[in-house]
């Protein structure tokens, strides 16, 4: 059953994948663009080299903690669209820090140990506090979470262009100086890729799926999703775990805001989360809420960032094409998941009643 | 009155107008049961759709229809999940909306800033020369006027037609309507694409009239303000008109300042149309309202609560299960 199931699944993505790639063909066709070969400059762009690899898994971990999060919220029945916002202000609190470390830092003995933490602490705060006062704006305000989530984005990136355009900026760009080495997240020597940051991703995402298997918090917020009237009557405490859960995604939102600054950008910049936080939205849309294939899925999404980008950088102008494509790849896969899932739950529906009535 | 004043107040009705569209279209969405939260994109990619057919054919009436004729199909879209596929609207909504969206502003790229739209201004003669109604209301441009009509037409529709009583009867209690002979999944069709072609119209109203220019910035977002605007104005056009034009005045206060202040505090101000917009779903949707009543005096109560009282039609956002078709 269960085989089955992940069978259908695999043929409606497959059959979405198909539906966005001709979508995005046509759209390079029109462009006078090759698409072709474009396919083959993409996939030689996020799976040639080592370093292409590299980006990739980097691109994905910030993706990873989001949707990581959202896998809470969502199992419990909320539309943390607020996500975006609570990447950029992970993205603020740690730069807080980041920006005070000097260059040189041998003389800070034990102290310079603790940079790296307290930097992702305050990150983890930033966007806690952030999906935090979404929860209260629900639960005190009585405002769905999606409009205080959509509000809260918003004045998160005025509160970054403040900081930029004003008391943090350096030089004529609005943006904060680079960070001294000390701040950043430890680099691999040859490769563009931090094992420090994978290990703090892998574990937080396993800490979430451990947490939706087999923890009381986990199977209170299945009840919440599925009915918070009966849950509510049924002794689970619904307030007090919506706001956990909205704070827990936003701790990890937070984090991945973090890993912008302190490895992605290396400082801090207007549109410093890029859209990451609603990507991972759309991973776990993609997903389903099924925690088990989001890590493979986010790996996925993130080679479409990766390879758009090497398409826009390309010199050859019969592939040369804006990354904003990538942007639209995505959001069409993700609807034609949607789609092919509603239909195959329609005709499912449809033959199991013909099966019924003879 | 004050010049300066009459012409900010006109100023503040003009840019309003594509909100007002985009609000009155999901309201009238919204009491139908309907939600379409891919507004916001829906806006974004008409007012391109707009702006291209406006500018290769040289007629605004060419580029409006392009304009409705997306946001139209797009809330077809949101429709049929809805209603044949049961799917959420809210996750498609969603989608859609980024969706449209960056579309939008990839095939925007090589319309940036290209042009400039030549005005559709259109003062009425005679109505114009009223003293300050005349020079707020009736010295506008064609989608300004567009705006007005929608809010008075809607409000009409909605609460002086047959029609529109069924439309409130299928958002508030599909099933009574259901057995009172209503096909209620039709007319969820039929208002989900009239109020989806009126965001459209709104879009245009951007590209073609406000700015009157194609760019990425300066539409989206407007479109969450019309979405919660409706809730604000409690699924009411007159009110929804209200809300858009408290949201479009402060705007004008920001930009009026805008000049003296450094950009660090200009970038805080623009965050203060969100803020109005959370304090005034506040306002409307949590419980202190009723408390507010509590300490004012009786005689205040009625206008208050019609001006603030917000409940939702009972059946937003749910799936009609129509008997005899699966």
């Amino acid at each position: 059953m269960n085989l089955a199931k992940a069978r259908g699944a695999l043929l409606t993505f497959s059959g979405a994948l198909g539906v966005a790639l001709v979508l995005i063909a046509l759209i390079m066709l029109s462009l006078d663009k090759a698409p072709l070969a474009a396919g083959r400059r993409f996939l030689d762009g996020v799976f040639g080299t080592p370093s292409a690899r590299a980006d990739v898994v980097m691109a994905a971990l910030p993706m990873l903690l989001c949707a990581a999060g959202l896998l809470l919220t969502f199992t419990a029945g909320l539309w943390n669209i607020g996500v975006e916002g609570q990447v950029t202000m992970g993205a603020i609190f740690a730069t807080i820090i980041a920006r005070t470390i000097p260059r040189d830092v041998s003389e800070w003995g034990i102290l310079a140990a603790l940079i790296l933490p307290a930097e992702l602490l305050l990150a983890m705060l930033g966007g806690a506090l952030w999906a935090g006062l979404t929860a209260l704006l629900k639960l005190r305000g009585g405002i769905n979470e999606i409009f205080g989530g959509v509000a809260l984005n918003f004045i998160s990136v005025n509160i970054l262009l403040s900081l930029v355009n004003g008391p943090w900026r350096v030089g004529t760009f609005p943006q904060t100086a680079p960070f001294a080495s000390a701040a950043l997240l430890p680099r691999h020597p040859e490769l563009r890729l931090s094992p420090l940051a994978i290990a703090i991703a892998l574990i937080a995402f396993g800490a979430v799926f451990m947490a939706l298997r087999g923890t009381r918090f986990g199977l209170a917020l299945r009840a919440i999703g599925r009915n918070a009237k009966s849950a509510g009557i049924l002794g689970v405490r619904v307030e007090r775990h919506i706001l956990w859960a909205m704070i827990a995604c936003g701790a990890l939102a937070g984090l991945a805001g973090a890993f912008q600054v302190l490895f992605t950008r290396g400082r801090l910049l207007p549109n410093i989360s890029g859209g990451i936080g609603f990507m991972g939205v759309l991973i776990v849309l993609l997903v389903g809420v099924r925690a088990a294939w989001v890590l493979p899925v986010a790996l996925f999404v993130a080679t479409v960032p990766v390879g758009s980008l090497k398409l826009a950088t390309s010199l050859d102008s019969s592939v040369q094409i804006d990354a904003a494509l990538g942007n639209v790849f995505q959001g069409a896969l993700v609807l034609a998941v949607l789609i092919g899932g509603g239909i195959r739950a329609r005709l499912a529906a449809r033959r199991k009643e013909r099966a019924e009535h003879g | 009155m004050d010049e300066l004043l009459v012409r900010t107040l006109a100023d503040i009705v003009k840019v309003g107008a594509p909100i007002v569209l985009a609000a009155v279209g999901e309201t009238l969405t919204e009491r139908g049961g309907v939600v379409n939260l891919a507004l916001d994109g829906s806006l974004v990619l008409s007012a391109l759709a707009a702006f291209v057919v406006g500018t290769g054919t040289g007629s605004v009436i060419a580029g409006a229809l392009a304009g409705v004729g997306v946001g139209l199909i797009i809330a077809l879209i949101v429709a049929f999940c809805s209603i044949e596929l049961r799917l959420s609207q809210v996750a498609v909504g969603f989608v859609l909306t980024l969706l449209c969206r960056d579309l939008a502003l990839f095939l925007g790229i090589p319309y940036r800033n290209a042009q400039v739209f030549p005005t559709t201004f259109l003062p009425i003669p005679v109505l114009k020369d009223v003293p300050v109604i005349g020079a707020i209301f009736f010295n506008q441009d064609l989608f300004t006027y567009l705006s007005f009509i929608a809010v008075i037409a809607a409000w009409w529709w909605l609460f002086r037609t047959k029609a529109g009583l069924t439309l409130r009867a299928v958002g508030e209690r599909p099933q009574a309507a259901f057995v009172r002979g209503v096909n209620v999944n039709a007319v969820r069709y039929l208002y989900t694409a009239l109020g989806g072609g009126l965001v459209g119209l709104g879009g245009a109203a951007y590209t073609l009239g406000v700015l009157p220019t194609w760019s990425d910035t300066g539409i989206a977002g407007n479109g969450w303000i019309a979405l919660a605007i409706v809730i604000f104005g409690g699924w009411h056009p007159f009110r929804v008109a209200l809300g858009v034009y408290l949201v479009a005045g402060l705007r004008s206060v920001v930009t009026s300042i805008q000049a003296q202040v450094p950009p660090q505090v200009v970038e805080l101000l623009n965050a203060l149309p969100w803020l109005l917009m959370l304090l005034t779903l506040f306002l409307v949707s949590g419980p202190y309202l009723d408390r507010l009543l509590r300490v004012l005096p009786p005689r205040l109560h009625p206008p208050i609560r019609t001006l603030l009282r917000a409940r939702p039609p009972s059946a937003l956002g749910t799936v009609f299960e129509q008997e005899g078709r699966r």
